[in-house]
């Protein structure tokens, strides 16, 4: 399947695969979609490690088992955060612990407030835990990202790899690798758009 | 040209903003290989049971109801011949015969386990000699004060507590139908398959750990000395984790407290507990046996000390007697001294 399919095409022929109980289909998925939905369930429980173990694992679980009636309504990794919001509420219930809010991080209202308050950050101590929250976001919108995506960008722009040097980590000719990284930008100003509701560059002009 | 240039300076300033709110985000967390390698396993296990792979248990008791089917049309058979003598002898005989051809052998019952100590009566340890062999379909019963220690394959210990009546169902797997079972799979976290306890609650599994399964009246009691244990039913999952206790009640959920794993709530664990195999071992072997059957670290107070344990060979047999007996037993023998505080056990010189 080339990189112009749709990504819920994808996920449907995956899900159906991992359904029929193809192991290369169901490593692919598990290869793909568990670091995501980890990094994404530890902003959820104060990076907790354990805890978030247990989620990711009690989540895994229910969606391999109904993976069969996954018709591509909404994207794989949507469904997946969605089976994962329940399980973490389910998980603090059992163990007792108080749910902070049960919204999640991206429908909060501070989160309006903090994207929008960012661009006229001032440096004062405050800030630094805005920059905080901001980074945050960021990193929610990169776990809904493909994960090839999200590894290109942190590649380029966290670790100042050179596009060679991204070709080869994702092992993918130059001009591919240059063609992954237009379009992981596109799809992460897309996402974080759709997420938060606010232009990304618009916080850190 | 002035378009042109406008264009590359704000893709520049673009590509800027955008490189800033990457930077701000910094490199994302690293994820441990061990809680991936973890995960992978259960989930994988609960994708081969509900899509591929007919599980072992499962290919047994479709063989045994096959068996059993044909067993009973045998039987049924058998009776008719009789009935159809005076019709037609001819026709008997050849249907007799048909029958004694086709008779099913029952399936052999896959060995278990060996019992490696018995508490209690004579009767349950003629029943259940030291060194015999336990089967699957097997269901070992234990009264007022009694107890049996079973060792498993892959080295596993399966400990019986007194008032319990367990089935074994497979190698590794086992229906607790009343009563308390002690469990100790070692600390090999990524071995295929875990141990599982069936109960009316929910099926328990282990992920490489210490715990108990009690089930008394309508409640089921999960402890966890080590590692983590899963409890699942048709309505929920559960997770219990090293020193904590998962309790389960019939119509109310569950609810999980803290236990020390050295409460006096293992106790029970230690007189069963398999002899300690002092072939070829150092006293350092000995001292981490004996903390891990205590729930308790081991901690010591020098480099000499452990530098001692580790250079010195222990010998002799400290059978029949619990982890703490023996561990006053060996050391008396040497010059470190030791001390059991709350949570571990320490070594001075």
């Amino acid at each position: 399947m080339s990189d112009t399919t749709p990504q819920v095409v994808k996920d449907r022929s995956l899900a159906a695969k991992v359904a029929a109980g193809d192991q290369v289909a169901f490593d692919a998925f598990f290869k793909e979609y568990f670091p995501r939905l980890f990094r994404f369930t530890l902003t959820r429980v104060d990076n907790n490690e354990e805890l978030a173990e247990e989620i990711v694992q009690r989540t895994m679980c229910i969606v391999v088992r109904k993976m069969g009636s996954f018709r591509g309504e909404a994207l794989l990794f949507t469904w997946l955060c969605q089976i994962c919001r329940n399980e973490t509420n389910a998980v603090f219930r059992q163990r007792k612990i108080e749910m902070r809010d049960d919204v999640p991080i991206e429908d909060h209202p501070g989160v309006q407030a903090a994207l929008e308050s960012a661009a006229a950050d001032d440096g004062r101590p405050e800030s630094a835990m805005r920059r905080e929250e901001i980074a945050n976001f960021v990193r929610v919108t990169l776990e809904h990202l493909p994960s090839k995506y999200a590894k290109a960008l942190e590649l380029k722009y966290v670790q100042g790899c050179s596009v060679k040097e991204i070709a080869a980590t994702l092992n993918v000719g130059e001009k591919a690798a240059e063609s992954i990284l237009t379009r992981s930008r596109v799809a992460f100003k897309e996402r974080f758009r759709a997420i938060w509701d606010i232009e990304p560059n618009s916080i850190v002009d | 040209m002035a378009n042109e240039s406008e264009r590359t300076e704000h893709t520049t300033s673009d590509d800027e903003s955008f490189a800033s709110l990457m930077k701000l985000a910094g490199e994302r967390p690293e994820i441990p290989l061990s809680v991936e390698s973890r995960v992978y396993h259960q989930v994988q296990q609960e994708w081969k049971r509900t899509t591929v792979e007919p599980s072992a248990e499962k290919v047994y008791e479709k063989v045994h109801k096959t068996w059993r089917r044909e067993s009973l049309r045998g039987r049924v058979l058998r009776w008719l011949v009789p009935a159809g003598v005076a019709a037609s002898a001819a026709v008997a005989l050849t249907i007799t015969a048909m029958m004694i051809v086709s008779q099913p052998e029952p399936p052999v019952a896959q060995v278990a386990g060996t019992i490696s100590r018995v508490v209690g009566a004579d009767s349950l340890k003629s029943e259940h000699p030291e060194g015999s062999s336990v089967h699957a379909g097997e269901i070992i019963s234990t009264g007022p004060g009694e107890g049996v220690s079973l060792l498993l394959a892959r080295n596993e210990s399966l400990r019986i507590d007194e008032n319990t009546e367990l089935r074994i169902d497979a190698a590794d797997q086992f229906s607790l139908l009343g009563g308390r079972v002690y469990a100790d799979t070692g600390q090999f976290v990524y071995r295929e398959g875990g141990l599982k306890i069936e109960t009316e609650f929910g099926l328990v599994t282990d992920v490489g750990t210490q715990f108990s399964v009690a089930m008394r009246d309508d409640t089921l009691d999960v402890a966890v000395r080590e590692g983590r244990v899963d409890v699942q039913n048709d309505s929920d999952r559960y997770a219990a984790r090293m020193g904590e206790r998962l309790t389960l009640t019939q119509g109310e959920g569950g609810t999980i407290a803290v236990l020390d794993t050295h409460d006096d709530y293992w106790d029970w664990v230690a007189e069963l507990t398999p002899a300690f195999d002092m072939t070829n071992k150092s006293l350092l072997d000995f001292l981490k046996w004996a903390a891990r059957e205590t729930g308790r670290d081991l901690q010591f107070e020098s480099d000499e000390s452990r530098m001692f344990a580790m250079r010195t060979d222990v010998l002799g047999s400290v059978d029949g007697l619990t982890p703490e007996e023996a561990l006053e037993a060996i050391l008396a023998t040497t010059s470190v001294r030791y001390q059991l505080a709350d949570d571990k056990i320490v070594i001075a010189d």
